[in-house]
C-alpha cells in the first residue's frame, strides 16, 4: 500500500514474463482443474469401457473368432479401447473454443505471453485426457483377463502410443475448433474419428479384410497404430512394426501441432 | 527515450484498415495522453474507438501510422507494451469457472509475479475493489458490477503505467457507477495513464482530464470539458429586469431582450461574468430581479461535433476533418 493509503500502482512491477514451460504449466493447470469439475470428463472415462464392454459382449463369446483372430479376443480389442479414447483428445479444441467466444482467449493476448503457450496447453490437457483413458482401459483389460507378451514395458510403449494418438487428435481438434469457431462445430468435427477406426483392421487382422476395405486400411494411419499395440500385446517385441507406428503416430502428431499452430495464429494475429 | 520520461500515449496518423479497399475504420488520427492524465475516448457507434483501443492494447496491427504506448512501439515492442499495459475491454471475458482469487492471483503468475507473491496480490486487489468476501466464489456467481470490479482489478494486476478501459460502466447502478469512478480517479492519483471509453458522456465530464470525440475515424475535436463546452457558443447568462428596462438593459449587456423583462446573452465564462454584468447594470441604475446562468453540456458538444458541424474556434484544439 502506498503512502496515500491506496494499494493502486505505486510504481510497476514489470517482473520478467515466465518462462515459456512455466507458461504453458500455469494454463495447464487451469484447464486441468476445468476438466477435474466437468462431468463430461467422467462421461469420456466411462466411453472407452462401454465400448470395451460391448465390443467383448458382441464377439468374445466365439471360439471360432479366437481362432481366427490367432489370440485372446479381450487383448485384440483392447488397442481399439484405446484408440476410441482419442475422442477424448477433442476436448481441446472444445476448451479453447470455448475461451475464444467467452472472451477469455482475448485477455489472454493483452497478455506479454506466448501464443503458442495459449494453443498447446488445451492440446497437452487432450493429450492427458486420452492417456487417463487409455490407463484406466488398460487397467480394467488386465484385470479382465488381457495379457501382455512384452509384459509391463509393453504397456507402458501402449500408452506412449496413445498419448502421441491423443495429443494428435487435440491438434485436429483445436485447428477445426478454432477454424469453426464455435464449440458445437468443434464437437461435429470428431465424426472424421468413425473412418478412422472403421476402415481399419478394426476387428479382424488386416490379412483377414477383404477387397476396398483391405487397400483402405493400408492408407489409414489407425491400422499402424492398432498393429503396432496389437504387436506389443499379441506378438512381442516387434522393432519394425514398433517404428512404423510410432512414425506414424509421431508424424500425425507433428503435422496436427503444426496445423493447429498456424491456424491459431491466424485467429489471434493482429491482423 | 526513457519510457518512463515518456508520454503515456502517443498516436500519430493512425490509420487501420480491415480490408484493403474498404473505408478505413480509424483514419489518420493522432493525439497524445500525457502521464497520469485520463483522456477520454468519445464517439458514435463504429466511429473507430474500439478499434483504436485494440491497436493500442496490441490486439491489432496498424495499417499505418506511429503508436507508441509507455514509450514503447506497439508493432515493433508489443511485448513490452503488454508489460505495462493494463486491460479491461468489453469484449475480454473472463474464466466464469474460476474463483475470482484464482483468476487474480493465475493472471498475476503468467504476469511473471512469483506463486508466493501472486496470491497476496489477489488478495490486495480483492479487498480494495470490494470483493473480498466473494474471493472463493465462483465468478459466474458474481453480479454485473462485481464481474465489472474484477475486469478493473485484473487490469491493475501487474502495476501498468497505462490502463485501457473500455465502458468501464456499462450496466452499472448509479451507487456501483459513482464507486467506479472513484476508482478510476484513483488511478490518476497514483499516476497512472488512462485511455478511457465510455457512452456516458457525464462519465467523460467527471472523470476525463481531455477528451477527444471521433466520428467516421477521425479525431473531430480535443480539449478538457470545459473547452469543448465552450467551442460551441459558450455559457447562456439570463437576467429578469423591469419590462421597462428590457431593451435598455440589453443594448448596455450586449444581449438580447426576449420580451416580459428577459435579456439573454453568451459569454465565454459565465462565472466570471455574473459579477462583471451585475456591476454593469447597478451603475447604469438597472436593479437585476433574478439572474441564471446556462452552460453547454458535454452532450451538446458531442451532438454538435458528431453532427458534422464543427465550429472554427481557437481556444480547444480542433482538428479538421
Amino acid at each position: 500500500m502506498n503512502a496515500t493509503g491506496n494499494p493502486l500502482p505505486e510504481a510497476p512491477l514489470l517482473p520478467a514474463s515466465p518462462a515459456f514451460v512455466t507458461q504453458v504449466g500455469i494454463l495447464l493447470a487451469r484447464l486441468l482443474r476445468q476438466l477435474v469439475v466437468s462431468p463430461t470428463t467422467y462421461i469420456n472415462l466411462a466411453i472407452s469401457l462401454f465400448f470395451l464392454a460391448v465390443y467383448t459382449g458382441a464377439f468374445g463369446a466365439s471360439p471360432g473368432f479366437e481362432k481366427l483372430i490367432g489370440a485372446n479376443f479381450l487383448t485384440f480389442i483392447l488397442p481399439v479401447s484405446i484408440v476410441n479414447a482419442s475422442l477424448a483428445g477433442s476436448v481441446a479444441g472444445q476448451l479453447l473454443v470455448t475461451d475464444l467466444e467467452t472472451g477469455y482467449l482475448r485477455r489472454l493476448q493483452t497478455m506479454p505471453i506466448s501464443r503458442v503457450a495459449i494453443v498447446i496447453a488445451p492440446m497437452i490437457v487432450g493429450a492427458i485426457l486420452v492417456l487417463a483413458q487409455a490407463a484406466l482401459v488398460v487397467g480394467v483389460g488386465m484385470a479382465l483377463g488381457a495379457t501382455s507378451a512384452t509384459g509391463a514395458a509393453g504397456l507402458l510403449v501402449l500408452l506412449a502410443l496413445s498419448l502421441l494418438w491423443g495429443m494428435a487428435f487435440a491438434g485436429y481438434a483445436v485447428a477445426t475448433g478454432l477454424l469453426a469457431g464455435n464449440a458445437a462445430a468443434a464437437q461435429a468435427a470428431t465424426f472424421v474419428f468413425f473412418p478412422l477406426v472403421f476402415l481399419a483392421p478394426t476387428f479382424m487382422p488386416r490379412t483377414q479384410l477383404q477387397g476396398w476395405l483391405q487397400v483402405a486400411a493400408a492408407f489409414n494411419p489407425t491400422t499402424y497404430v492398432l498393429e503396432s499395440m496389437r504387436g506389443v500385446l499379441i506378438g512381442g517385441w516387434n522393432p519394425g512394426q514398433l517404428a512404423s507406428g510410432f512414425a506414424v503416430i509421431g508424424g500425425l502428431c507433428v503435422a496436427a501441432t503444426l496445423w493447429a499452430t498456424r491456424v491459431a495464429r491466424r485467429t489471434t494475429s493482429r491482423g | 527515450m526513457d519510457p518512463q520520461q515518456s508520454p503515456g500515449i502517443v498516436v500519430e496518423d493512425l490509420v487501420k484498415r480491415y480490408v484493403p479497399d474498404a473505408p478505413p475504420a480509424v483514419d489518420a488520427l493522432s493525439f497524445e495522453v500525457r502521464p497520469g492524465e485520463i483522456y477520454g475516448l468519445l464517439g458514435p457507434n463504429g466511429s473507430g474507438k474500439s478499434t483504436t483501443i485494440g491497436v493500442l492494447a496490441t490486439l491489432l496491427l496498424p495499417t499505418s501510422g506511429t503508436v507508441r504506448v509507455a514509450g514503447f512501439d506497439v508493432v515493433g515492442q508489443a511485448v513490452e507494451v503488454r508489460r505495462r499495459i493494463g486491460v479491461a475491454l468489453q469484449e475480454t471475458g473472463v474464466d466464469s469457472g474460476a474463483t475470482g482469487r484464482d483468476l487474480i492471483a493465475r493472471h498475476a503468475r503468467l504476469l511473471g509475479i512469483p506463486r508466493s507473491e501472486a496470491g497476496q496480490r489477489a488478495d490486495q486487489l480483492l479487498r480494495e475493489f470490494d470483493l473480498a468476501d466473494a474471493a472463493e466464489k465462483r465468478l459466474k456467481a458474481y453480479s454485473g458490477g462485481m464481474r465489472r470490479r474484477l475486469d478493473l482489478a485484473l487490469a491493475l494486476v501487474g502495476r501498468p503505467s497505462v490502463v485501457f478501459l473500455d465502458e468501464p460502466t456499462t450496466g452499472l447502478d448509479p451507487i456501483s457507477r459513482q464507486a467506479m469512478w472513484e476508482r478510476v480517479s484513483r488511478l490518476r492519483d497514483a499516476g497512472v495513464t488512462v485511455l478511457l471509453t465510455t457512452q456516458y458522456l457525464e462519465e467523460a465530464d467527471a472523470l476525463a482530464d481531455r477528451i477527444g470525440i471521433v466520428a467516421a475515424g477521425r479525431l473531430r475535436i480535443e480539449g478538457t470539458a470545459d473547452e469543448l463546452k465552450r467551442s460551441i457558443g459558450g455559457d447562456v447568462l439570463t437576467i429578469d429586469v423591469r419590462p421597462d428596462l428590457e431593451e435598455r438593459a440589453a443594448t448596455l449587456l450586449g444581449g438580447r431582450g426576449e420580451g416580459r423583462g428577459r435579456v439573454a446573452l453568451e459569454v465565454r465564462d459565465g462565472g466570471a461574468a455574473v459579477p462583471r454584468t451585475l456591476a454593469t447594470l447597478t451603475v447604469a441604475g438597472i436593479e437585476p430581479l433574478s439572474v441564471s446562468l446556462a452552460r453547454p453540456t458535454l452532450d451538446d458538444v458531442f451532438r454538435h461535433v458528431v453532427g458534422g458541424h464543427l465550429i472554427e474556434k481557437s481556444e480547444p484544439q480542433e482538428v479538421a476533418a
